[in-house]
């Protein structure tokens, strides 16, 4: 026979530990948020932008300025580019329509599908039409963007970011010249 | 006996410890650069570029093509160069001749492959020349080339040169930077 402590019946340890249980009920949950915030947090901003891909023909709404359609052509006359042998000179043209705020982008980069390699755009010899980019337009804008590529490489897709938009970048799918 | 045990065990975390330590890599060996060792005439592909050096020669005055010219203790480096993946700041940044623990970076004054943008798939040719001491004819140098002067964790291209054996010009004009044929 164990010996009776106390005149009442003995609390359960339920009832016991009762602030404690209540804290851990406040404090575990606030830990994995805290933690998970802090890392996800660093996650989203850290990470590259959301790529769209935007079917051959189509165009595509961002930020409020419609883009595309686009299409890839070869340059058919590349005297003004001093394009070594054996390489093409290809144009990438999008169309963008700004709508009721003026619109930036960046330069387009051609994508080559297979691989993820990147061409940048070069500089357009005199006389060349269309812009390579544009700069807080309010009219639309038609970018006329030349590269020079290897013969062997593609497929690629017109790759074209919004300024102030960096969350998403449009992949414009494009028949093959 | 116990007694014995126990100090045995205590010795054994000790040794276990310092072999640990021991074992452990550094910060510099664990962010230690990708070297990607080359060899004349061969193609050396890091991460981001590859390169290939051609030739390697000694000099007692360069000259470049658009007329500069210049006395000195010249070591010439004829190559050419690609970027793999993407032509956004695809300058070789790092060109540097280490000689022991001194490192030499490339010459600026003639108008050579430093600071021109590398294009993906289509390779460049051109040189690089390093303005040495009169004195530092002989000895092992490293020629390390990569897309960042900042190589942690990257690729870097390491060729091993004699300055001894390099062939010894009066003058070397520096390549036209061009397309590689």
């Amino acid at each position: 026979m164990g010996a009776v402590t106390g005149a009442g019946p003995r609390r359960g340890w339920w009832s016991r530990n009762a602030i404690a249980l209540v804290a851990l009920a406040v404090l575990v949950p606030a830990t994995v948020g805290a933690i998970g915030w802090q890392e996800w947090s660093g996650y989203f901003q850290g990470r590259h932008p959301l790529v769209v891909p935007v079917e051959p023909g189509e165009t595509a709404e961002l930020a409020g300025a419609t883009i595309g359609p686009a299409a890839l052509v070869q340059v058919p006359d590349p005297q003004g580019f001093d394009a070594p042998a054996g390489a093409r000179v290809l144009a990438a043209q999008v169309t963008v329509v700004p709508g009721e705020e003026p619109v930036g982008c960046s330069r387009p980069v051609l994508v080559e599908l297979p691989t993820g390699r990147r061409w940048e755009a070069e500089y357009a010899p005199m006389g060349w039409r269309g812009e390579l980019g544009c700069y807080e337009a309010t009219a639309p804008v038609w970018i006329n963007a030349p590269y020079l590529v290897p013969g062997d490489a593609g497929p690629f897709a017109v790759e074209l970011e919004l300024a102030h938009d960096g969350d998403e970048r449009l992949h414009l799918l494009v028949e093959q010249p | 006996m116990k007694r014995a045990l126990a100090w045995l065990a205590g010795l054994a975390m000790v040794a276990a410890a310092a072999a640990v330590g021991h074992l452990t890599l550094t910060e510099g060996q664990q962010q230690s650069p990708f070297v990607v060792q080359a060899a004349l005439g061969d193609p050396a592909v890091g991460r981001t570029f590859a390169v290939t050096v051609e030739q390697v020669r000694a000099a007692d005055a360069v000259a470049d093509a658009g007329g500069w010219h210049a006395a000195g203790n010249w070591v010439v480096v004829d190559l050419e160069a690609q970027a793999r993946e993407s032509e956004t700041a695809s300058i070789l940044t790092l060109i540097e001749l280490r000689v022991g623990e001194v490192v030499y970076g490339a010459s600026e004054r003639p108008v050579s492959l430093v600071d021109t943008p590398l294009s993906v798939g289509l390779p460049q040719s051109g040189s690089i020349a390093f303005e040495l001491p009169e004195s530092l004819t002989s000895g092992a140098a490293t020629l390390r080339l990569g897309r960042t002067a900042e190589d942690r964790l990257d690729s870097v291209a390491e060729l091993q040169i004699d300055l001894a054996a390099l062939e010894r010009r009066p003058s070397i004009e520096l390549r036209e930077t061009a397309w590689a044929q």
